[in-house]
């Protein structure tokens, strides 16, 4: 079963998330902001890492370039979620490590097939 | 106009004034001739008086001569004497010839006539007393000499005297017709010359009225007319600054409102989020349930709240440039990535309508600079408008160029095509074809828009050429290597 870290400070964006990936199969944890989501990352070990970049406490990026310095987690794939097809977001999300992007709102079939593309490559 | 009426007054007085002078000059020519005629007629008459004294002192010679023969003694001196005298005779004649051929009026000739007859009488009586003289009756001659030649002669002498009275009474006379004509010739030249200045002057006169008044009323019209402009010019200049202030006012309130929805834009994202993610959610569930008629309607819930933040997004978009609040962030990218991107966004809406998709791209293109996301953008804009009017027909996305040259964009469609005032404004806000391609084909109506603003951004030109019914073609330009200093740097 595919474990998914799923790191998003909205409430209802998480729930509805979670309860979509969920139905689809996925084992789903959450976290709410980038410091969490750098925690979980090194307990839970998911497969795969959805990240909205605009977090409270730590933001996405620095979450992404943690979890992509450190040994234990470098391996996960960090697909970014961006508010909106903003450039810069998207150049500081390659920097710090962010392996795929998808823009808001979140087309779920799309983002299925790529997270699938992603934990089976 | 004003130049010309004066400049008609200056002829006008100029052409009176010339004709004033040629007819005093004709005047005086008359006169001179008129003159010279008194003059020629004047000499005429003093050589009639020069020839009548000539023959009457001829005449007295030869009494005075005819007395020397009478009272010389030596035979010789008085044959040359006698000689002497009768030379007199023919000379006489010729003188009197000389007279008689230039006597013009009948008293003259009638004084003559008896001037000369008299005289002949005197020669005869003078040539008696020269035979009387010749026979040698020297007191028989003497008798004749004093008794009746020298009477005769002095009768002569005296005639001669009337004949020259005459003449000068004829010159007399001459003299005064010649006053009285200069005097009336001068007259009549004073007055026609008095006359034409004055009609001259009058002529001015009146002209120079004439000219005053039409100057006047240009210079009043041209006082009206630049009292209308000055006053037009003011009113200009009021519209001028009230428009000045409107235009500021709007381009502040159009910046204040770019920026409002600029910072709105989370507000607004965020509950739509949740409405979509819900919907999309409730309705694999209802699915589940196999709940049909939840399943339709939180599909259209889901529909509605994507195309409400299309929309939003679009509007946001479109304001953010038009606040200036739209970075470029330029980049070296993969192009080929980038289209293969684009193609996997398009690629449900091209089903949807039974489009084939075509991508050409030339072997060459690899990297390119530009702002990834604007051109992702204006691509997946182009590409969904084409997809949008075509149905069962193809899309074609054509790439070409290079960094020295530049980069070119097609994108061609089968679609429905566009008028040419459509194509006028296609990008236009808010402006599709026509009404009812909206309700047709969807839409926000602002993906065009927002492709000429981001294209402007980068520096580049698009074009479109459509024939109805036939199909779209839209071409894009964007300049090879971006030297300005105004492109933002990626930040890290």
């Amino acid at each position: 079963m595919t474990r998914i870290l799923i790191v998003e400070d909205n409430e209802m964006n998480r729930e509805v998330l979670s309860r979509l990936l969920a139905r689809r199969g996925l084992d789903v944890c959450l976290a709410e902001n980038g410091a969490e989501a750098v925690e979980s990352a090194l307990r839970h070990a998911p497969d795969i890492i959805l990240m909205d970049l605009n977090l409270p406490v730590m933001d996405g990026w620095e979450a992404t370039r943690r979890i992509k310095s450190a040994p234990e987690t470098r391996h996960i794939p960090v697909l970014c979620i961006t508010a909106h097809a903003m450039s810069e977001d998207r150049e500081r999300g390659r920097v710090a490590g962010c392996d795929e992007y998808e823009t808001k709102p979140i087309e779920f079939e799309r983002i299925l097939a790529k997270i699938d593309r992603m934990t089976h490559p | 106009m004003k130049r010309r009426a004066t400049d008609l007054v200056l002829y006008a007085f100029v052409t009176m004034l010339g004709l004033t002078l040629a007819v005093g000059l004709a005047g005086l020519l008359l006169l001179t001739r008129f003159h010279d005629d008194m003059q020629e007629t004047y000499a005429s008459i003093n050589l009639h008086t020069r020839l009548a004294n000539e023959m009457r002192d001829i005449v007295r010679d030869r009494s005075t001569r005819l007395h020397r023969i009478v009272l010389i003694e030596s035979p010789a001196e008085r044959a040359r004497e006698i000689a002497l005298n009768a030379a007199l005779m023919p000379r006489f004649q010729s003188v009197a010839a000389q007279l008689a051929a230039r006597l013009q009026s009948e008293p003259e000739r009638t004084a003559y006539g008896h001037m000369l007859r008299l005289a002949e009488h005197g020669w005869r009586m003078q040539d008696e007393v020269l035979a009387l003289l010749a026979q040698g009756d020297r007191n028989a001659a003497q008798g004749v000499l004093l008794n009746t030649v020298l009477p005769v002669q002095d009768e002569v002498l005296e005639r001669f005297g009337a004949f020259n009275a005459l003449q000068n009474l004829h010159i007399d006379k001459l003299r005064a017709t010649l006053d009285r004509q200069y005097r009336t010739s001068a007259l009549v030249g004073s007055v026609i010359a008095l006359l034409s200045l004055f009609a001259s002057a009058w002529i001015t006169y009146v002209l120079h009225r004439r000219v005053a008044g039409v100057e006047a009323d240009i210079e009043a019209s041209a006082q009206v007319v630049q009292r209308y402009a000055m006053q037009l010019e003011a009113r200009v200049d009021a519209r001028t600054r009230d428009l000045v202030a409107a235009r500021d006012e709007a381009i502040r309130a159009n910046k204040a409102k770019g920026l409002f929805l600029a910072n709105t834009s989370h507000e607004l994202r965020t509950p739509l989020s949740a409405i979509i993610g819900y919907s999309e959610m409730m309705r694999e569930e209802a699915e589940e349930a196999r709940d049909t008629g939840y399943v339709r309607d939180l599909g259209k819930i889901n529909q509605a709240a994507r195309h409400l933040l299309e929309l939003i997004d679009a509007i946001l978009d479109l304001a953010k440039v038009e606040a200036g609040r739209m970075p470029v962030v330029m980049q070296s990218f993969d192009l080929p990535e980038l289209i293969r991107e684009v193609l996997d966004s398009i690629h449900p809406l091209a089903e949807k309508n039974r489009n084939t998709l075509e991508v050409d791209t030339s072997a060459a293109v690899s990297m390119i600079e530009c702002d990834r996301t604007k051109l992702f953008q204006i691509l997946l804009n182009l590409l969904a408008n084409a997809c949008k009017f075509t149905e069962d027909g193809h899309v074609r996305l054509s790439a070409g160029g290079s960094r020295e040259a530049g980069w070119r964009f097609v994108v061609a469609d089968t679609g429905i095509g566009m008028t040419p005032e459509a194509q006028r404004d296609i990008f236009q806000p808010f402006v599709q074809a026509d009404a009812s391609t909206t309700r047709r084909f969807g839409g926000t109506g602002l993906g065009l828009a927002l492709v000429r603003e981001y294209v402007t951004l980068l520096d580049g030109d698009i074009h479109v050429h459509s024939v109805p019914g036939q199909g779209t073609r839209f071409t894009l330009r964007l300049p090879g290597r971006r030297t300005t200093p105004g492109a933002q740097s990626p930040q890290t």
